[in-house]
Protein backbone atom coordinates (compact mmCIF):
# COMPACT_ATOMS: atom_id res chain seq x y z
CA UNK A 1 0.00 0.00 0.00
CA UNK A 2 1.37 3.43 -0.88
CA UNK A 3 1.07 5.95 1.93
CA UNK A 4 2.23 9.47 2.39
CA UNK A 5 4.52 10.34 5.26
CA UNK A 6 5.18 13.96 6.02
CA UNK A 7 8.59 14.86 7.41
CA UNK A 8 8.30 18.36 8.84
CA UNK A 9 11.20 20.30 10.38
CA UNK A 10 11.17 23.60 12.20
CA UNK A 11 13.84 25.63 13.99
CA UNK A 12 12.55 27.73 16.86
CA UNK A 13 14.55 30.39 18.67
CA UNK A 14 13.32 31.04 22.21
CA UNK A 15 14.24 34.11 24.16
CA UNK A 16 13.40 34.86 27.76
CA UNK A 17 14.98 34.86 31.17
CA UNK A 18 16.79 31.98 32.79
CA UNK A 19 16.17 28.87 30.71
CA UNK A 20 16.87 26.11 33.22
CA UNK A 21 16.46 22.33 32.86
CA UNK A 22 13.06 22.49 34.53
CA UNK A 23 11.91 25.40 32.41
CA UNK A 24 13.08 23.96 29.09
CA UNK A 25 11.53 20.59 30.00
CA UNK A 26 8.25 22.32 30.78
CA UNK A 27 8.28 24.23 27.48
CA UNK A 28 8.97 21.09 25.47
CA UNK A 29 6.36 19.05 27.32
CA UNK A 30 3.74 21.75 26.80
CA UNK A 31 4.62 22.33 23.15
CA UNK A 32 4.76 18.65 22.22
CA UNK A 33 1.56 17.81 24.11
CA UNK A 34 -0.28 20.61 22.28
CA UNK A 35 0.99 19.41 18.89
CA UNK A 36 0.16 15.75 19.42
CA UNK A 37 -3.27 16.60 20.84
CA UNK A 38 -4.20 18.63 17.77
CA UNK A 39 -2.78 16.03 15.41
CA UNK A 40 -4.90 13.36 17.10
CA UNK A 41 -8.00 15.45 16.46
CA UNK A 42 -7.14 15.41 12.75
CA UNK A 43 -6.02 11.79 12.69
CA UNK A 44 -7.07 9.82 15.77
CA UNK A 45 -4.74 6.94 14.94
CA UNK A 46 -1.47 8.74 15.38
CA UNK A 47 1.29 6.86 13.55
CA UNK A 48 4.42 8.90 13.76
CA UNK A 49 6.88 10.65 16.02
CA UNK A 50 7.33 14.17 17.30
CA UNK A 51 10.87 14.81 18.47
CA UNK A 52 13.08 17.76 19.13
CA UNK A 53 16.31 18.90 20.69
CA UNK A 54 16.97 22.12 22.59
CA UNK A 55 20.52 23.48 22.78
CA UNK A 56 21.93 26.67 24.28
CA UNK A 57 25.30 26.84 22.52
CA UNK A 58 27.18 26.11 25.74
CA UNK A 59 27.06 22.33 25.71
CA UNK A 60 23.57 21.93 27.19
CA UNK A 61 21.09 19.79 25.34
CA UNK A 62 17.68 18.36 26.02
CA UNK A 63 15.97 15.88 23.72
CA UNK A 64 12.23 15.26 23.85
CA UNK A 65 10.05 12.74 22.05
CA UNK A 66 6.36 11.93 21.91
CA UNK A 67 4.31 9.29 20.09
CA UNK A 68 0.82 9.77 21.54
CA UNK A 69 -1.20 11.82 24.03
CA UNK A 70 -1.36 8.88 26.41
CA UNK A 71 2.35 8.05 26.35
CA UNK A 72 3.45 11.51 27.51
CA UNK A 73 6.61 13.37 26.51
CA UNK A 74 9.96 11.71 27.23
CA UNK A 75 12.78 14.11 28.04
CA UNK A 76 16.51 13.37 28.36
CA UNK A 77 19.74 15.31 28.28
CA UNK A 78 22.16 17.51 30.19
CA UNK A 79 21.60 21.17 31.03
CA UNK A 80 24.68 22.80 32.54
CA UNK A 81 23.53 26.32 33.29
CA UNK A 82 20.71 28.75 32.77
CA UNK A 83 20.72 30.81 29.57
CA UNK A 84 18.58 33.53 28.01
CA UNK A 85 18.31 32.03 24.56
CA UNK A 86 17.86 28.48 23.30
CA UNK A 87 17.34 26.87 19.92
CA UNK A 88 14.83 24.09 19.40
CA UNK A 89 15.02 21.84 16.35
CA UNK A 90 11.64 20.22 15.95
CA UNK A 91 10.73 17.25 13.74
CA UNK A 92 7.19 16.02 13.14
CA UNK A 93 7.15 12.84 11.08
CA UNK A 94 3.71 11.42 10.61
CA UNK A 95 1.62 9.24 8.39
CA UNK A 96 -1.30 10.73 6.48
CA UNK A 97 -1.38 14.35 7.69
CA UNK A 98 -0.56 16.99 5.05
CA UNK A 99 2.31 19.45 5.51
CA UNK A 100 0.00 22.48 5.58
CA UNK A 101 -2.03 21.12 8.49
CA UNK A 102 1.09 20.21 10.49
CA UNK A 103 2.47 23.68 9.90
CA UNK A 104 -0.75 25.27 11.18
CA UNK A 105 -0.82 22.99 14.23
CA UNK A 106 2.81 23.80 15.07
CA UNK A 107 2.18 27.54 14.65
CA UNK A 108 -0.82 27.36 17.00
CA UNK A 109 1.10 25.34 19.60
CA UNK A 110 4.06 27.74 19.42
CA UNK A 111 1.80 30.75 19.96
CA UNK A 112 -0.07 29.16 22.87
CA UNK A 113 3.11 27.96 24.57
CA UNK A 114 4.86 31.31 24.13
CA UNK A 115 1.84 33.18 25.48
CA UNK A 116 1.20 30.97 28.49
CA UNK A 117 4.87 30.68 29.52
CA UNK A 118 5.69 34.30 28.63
CA UNK A 119 8.56 33.56 26.29
CA UNK A 120 9.31 34.92 22.85
CA UNK A 121 9.44 32.15 20.26
CA UNK A 122 10.47 32.81 16.67
CA UNK A 123 10.08 30.26 13.89
CA UNK A 124 13.36 30.64 12.00
CA UNK A 125 13.47 27.99 9.36
CA UNK A 126 10.52 25.84 8.44
CA UNK A 127 11.00 23.03 6.02
CA UNK A 128 8.86 20.07 5.15
CA UNK A 129 8.58 17.36 2.60
CA UNK A 130 6.09 14.69 1.81
CA UNK A 131 7.51 11.26 1.15
CA UNK A 132 5.45 8.58 -0.52
CA UNK A 133 6.41 5.23 0.91
CA UNK A 134 5.49 1.62 0.43
CA UNK A 135 4.05 0.99 3.84
CA UNK B 1 34.25 -5.10 11.26
CA UNK B 2 30.85 -5.60 12.82
CA UNK B 3 27.93 -3.89 11.06
CA UNK B 4 24.61 -3.64 12.88
CA UNK B 5 21.42 -2.10 11.51
CA UNK B 6 18.99 -0.92 14.20
CA UNK B 7 15.62 -0.59 12.49
CA UNK B 8 12.08 -0.01 13.68
CA UNK B 9 9.12 2.25 13.08
CA UNK B 10 9.04 5.90 14.17
CA UNK B 11 9.22 6.22 17.94
CA UNK B 12 10.02 2.56 18.63
CA UNK B 13 13.12 3.41 20.73
CA UNK B 14 15.97 3.20 18.19
CA UNK B 15 17.84 6.28 19.41
CA UNK B 16 17.42 5.32 23.07
CA UNK B 17 18.81 1.85 22.36
CA UNK B 18 21.70 3.25 20.30
CA UNK B 19 22.56 5.68 23.09
CA UNK B 20 22.82 2.74 25.51
CA UNK B 21 24.70 0.61 22.97
CA UNK B 22 27.23 3.42 22.36
CA UNK B 23 27.91 3.67 26.10
CA UNK B 24 28.36 -0.11 26.34
CA UNK B 25 30.75 -0.17 23.36
CA UNK B 26 32.69 2.78 24.75
CA UNK B 27 33.10 1.04 28.10
CA UNK B 28 34.36 -2.04 26.29
CA UNK B 29 36.79 0.07 24.23
CA UNK B 30 35.24 -0.86 20.91
CA UNK B 31 35.77 1.89 18.37
CA UNK B 32 32.34 2.68 17.00
CA UNK B 33 30.98 4.69 14.09
CA UNK B 34 27.34 5.62 13.84
CA UNK B 35 25.47 6.35 10.61
CA UNK B 36 22.21 8.17 11.25
CA UNK B 37 19.54 8.76 8.68
CA UNK B 38 16.64 11.00 9.62
CA UNK B 39 13.63 11.82 7.51
CA UNK B 40 13.55 15.48 8.57
CA UNK B 41 15.89 17.95 6.88
CA UNK B 42 17.00 19.30 10.26
CA UNK B 43 18.05 16.25 12.22
CA UNK B 44 17.46 15.82 15.95
CA UNK B 45 19.05 12.49 16.83
CA UNK B 46 22.42 13.23 15.26
CA UNK B 47 22.68 16.38 17.41
CA UNK B 48 21.68 14.39 20.51
CA UNK B 49 24.12 11.54 19.92
CA UNK B 50 26.96 13.90 18.95
CA UNK B 51 26.48 15.66 22.29
CA UNK B 52 27.12 12.32 23.98
CA UNK B 53 30.49 12.01 22.23
CA UNK B 54 29.53 9.55 19.49
CA UNK B 55 31.31 9.56 16.12
CA UNK B 56 28.35 10.35 13.89
CA UNK B 57 27.94 10.38 10.14
CA UNK B 58 24.68 12.15 9.44
CA UNK B 59 22.56 11.57 6.34
CA UNK B 60 19.42 13.62 6.92
CA UNK B 61 16.63 14.80 4.68
CA UNK B 62 15.93 11.62 2.75
CA UNK B 63 15.83 7.88 3.11
CA UNK B 64 19.04 5.85 2.84
CA UNK B 65 17.09 2.98 1.34
CA UNK B 66 16.30 5.04 -1.75
CA UNK B 67 16.90 8.80 -2.25
CA UNK B 68 20.02 8.94 -0.05
CA UNK B 69 21.56 5.55 -0.86
CA UNK B 70 24.56 7.19 -2.57
CA UNK B 71 25.17 9.23 0.57
CA UNK B 72 25.13 6.03 2.60
CA UNK B 73 27.67 4.28 0.36
CA UNK B 74 29.94 7.32 0.49
CA UNK B 75 29.73 7.58 4.28
CA UNK B 76 30.33 3.85 4.69
CA UNK B 77 33.40 3.90 2.43
CA UNK B 78 34.81 6.89 4.31
CA UNK B 79 34.26 5.16 7.66
CA UNK B 80 35.97 1.96 6.49
CA UNK B 81 38.95 3.71 4.91
CA UNK B 82 39.66 6.53 7.33
CA UNK B 83 38.01 5.82 10.70
CA UNK B 84 38.52 2.03 10.72
CA UNK B 85 36.09 1.17 13.53
CA UNK B 86 35.39 -2.16 15.22
CA UNK B 87 31.65 -1.58 15.00
CA UNK B 88 29.38 0.39 12.65
CA UNK B 89 25.88 1.05 13.96
CA UNK B 90 23.32 2.16 11.39
CA UNK B 91 20.14 3.94 12.45
CA UNK B 92 17.83 4.33 9.45
CA UNK B 93 14.81 6.58 9.54
CA UNK B 94 11.69 4.94 10.94
CA UNK B 95 10.17 4.77 7.48
CA UNK B 96 13.07 3.14 5.65
CA UNK B 97 12.35 0.04 3.57
CA UNK B 98 14.17 -2.65 5.57
CA UNK B 99 14.74 -5.00 2.65
CA UNK B 100 16.25 -2.30 0.42
CA UNK B 101 18.37 -1.13 3.33
CA UNK B 102 19.66 -4.60 4.09
CA UNK B 103 20.58 -5.13 0.44
CA UNK B 104 22.40 -1.81 0.46
CA UNK B 105 24.38 -2.69 3.58
CA UNK B 106 25.18 -6.22 2.40
CA UNK B 107 26.52 -4.69 -0.82
CA UNK B 108 29.11 -2.81 1.26
CA UNK B 109 30.36 -5.87 3.18
CA UNK B 110 33.80 -7.44 2.92
CA UNK B 111 34.60 -11.09 3.63
CA UNK B 112 35.79 -10.53 7.21
CA UNK B 113 32.77 -8.42 8.20
CA UNK B 114 29.90 -9.71 10.27
CA UNK B 115 26.46 -8.31 9.85
CA UNK B 116 23.28 -8.17 11.89
CA UNK B 117 19.88 -6.50 11.79
CA UNK B 118 18.04 -5.71 15.03
CA UNK B 119 14.43 -4.63 14.61
CA UNK B 120 12.59 -2.84 17.41
CA UNK B 121 8.87 -3.50 17.81
CA UNK B 122 6.90 -1.14 20.07
CA UNK B 123 4.63 -3.34 22.22
CA UNK B 124 2.81 -0.33 23.67
CA UNK B 125 1.55 0.77 20.22
CA UNK B 126 1.45 -2.61 18.52
CA UNK B 127 -2.22 -2.34 17.50
CA UNK B 128 -1.78 1.12 15.96
CA UNK B 129 1.42 0.17 14.19
CA UNK B 130 0.07 -3.04 12.69
CA UNK B 131 -3.07 -1.21 11.64
CA UNK B 132 -1.24 1.73 10.03
CA UNK B 133 1.98 0.21 8.68
CA UNK B 134 1.55 -3.55 8.62
CA UNK B 135 3.52 -4.12 5.43
CA UNK B 136 6.53 -2.10 6.60
CA UNK B 137 6.50 -3.72 10.04
CA UNK B 138 6.27 -7.23 8.60
CA UNK B 139 9.17 -6.48 6.27
CA UNK B 140 11.27 -5.06 9.12
CA UNK B 141 10.60 -8.03 11.39
CA UNK B 142 11.14 -10.41 8.48
CA UNK B 143 14.58 -8.93 7.81
CA UNK B 144 15.69 -9.13 11.46
CA UNK B 145 18.17 -11.47 13.08
CA UNK B 146 16.90 -10.24 16.45
CA UNK B 147 13.57 -8.63 17.29
CA UNK B 148 13.54 -6.41 20.37
CA UNK B 149 10.06 -6.04 21.83
CA UNK B 150 10.32 -2.55 23.37
CA UNK B 151 8.36 -0.54 25.95
CA UNK B 152 7.40 -3.59 27.98
CA UNK B 153 7.20 -1.32 31.04
CA UNK B 154 4.41 0.71 29.40
CA UNK B 155 2.56 -1.97 27.41
CA UNK B 156 -0.29 -4.19 28.55
CA UNK B 157 0.38 -7.95 28.84
CA UNK B 158 -1.79 -8.47 25.74
CA UNK B 159 0.27 -5.88 23.81
CA UNK B 160 3.48 -7.69 24.67
CA UNK B 161 1.91 -11.03 23.75
CA UNK B 162 0.65 -9.65 20.43
CA UNK B 163 4.10 -8.28 19.58
CA UNK B 164 5.72 -11.61 20.50
CA UNK B 165 3.22 -13.56 18.38
CA UNK B 166 3.68 -11.22 15.44
CA UNK B 167 7.48 -11.59 15.62
CA UNK B 168 7.32 -15.37 16.02
CA UNK B 169 4.84 -15.86 13.17
CA UNK B 170 6.53 -13.41 10.80
CA UNK B 171 10.10 -14.52 11.40
CA UNK B 172 10.36 -17.84 13.27
CA UNK B 173 14.15 -17.84 12.86
CA UNK B 174 14.75 -14.58 14.69
CA UNK B 175 15.54 -14.38 18.37
CA UNK B 176 12.99 -12.33 20.30
CA UNK B 177 14.06 -10.25 23.29
CA UNK B 178 11.51 -8.23 25.30
CA UNK B 179 13.00 -5.15 26.93
CA UNK B 180 12.23 -1.87 28.59
CA UNK B 181 14.67 0.86 27.62
CA UNK B 182 13.58 3.15 30.46
CA UNK B 183 16.65 1.94 32.34
CA UNK B 184 19.95 0.90 30.76
CA UNK B 185 19.97 -2.72 29.62
CA UNK B 186 22.11 -5.08 31.69
CA UNK B 187 25.55 -6.00 30.33
CA UNK B 188 24.59 -9.58 29.42
CA UNK B 189 21.54 -8.54 27.37
CA UNK B 190 23.45 -5.79 25.60
CA UNK B 191 26.31 -8.17 24.82
CA UNK B 192 23.87 -10.69 23.37
CA UNK B 193 22.16 -8.01 21.28
CA UNK B 194 25.43 -6.72 19.84
CA UNK B 195 26.80 -10.15 19.05
CA UNK B 196 26.82 -11.17 15.38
Amino acid sequence: MLSRITAYSDRLAMRGAGFSWEYVSRIMRQLFSAIVKDIETVRPTFAGHIKGICTNGSGSYLRAGCVSTTGGVEVAGVWNKESDEVLLVLNVIILGVPEKIISEIVAKAVNETGYSLKIHITRENTDHQGVTCLL
Amino acid sequence: MKIIIVSGFLGSGKTTFIFQAMNHLLENKEKTALIINEAGTSGVDNVFLRQTGANVWDISGGCICCTSSAGFRQAFAEIRQTFKPDVVLIEPSGIADPVELQELAVGCLEAADCFKTITLLDSDRIETILDAVHHLTAAAVGAAHTVMITKTDMASPSGIEKARDFAANTNPGASVIPVSLSEPLDQATMKELLQC
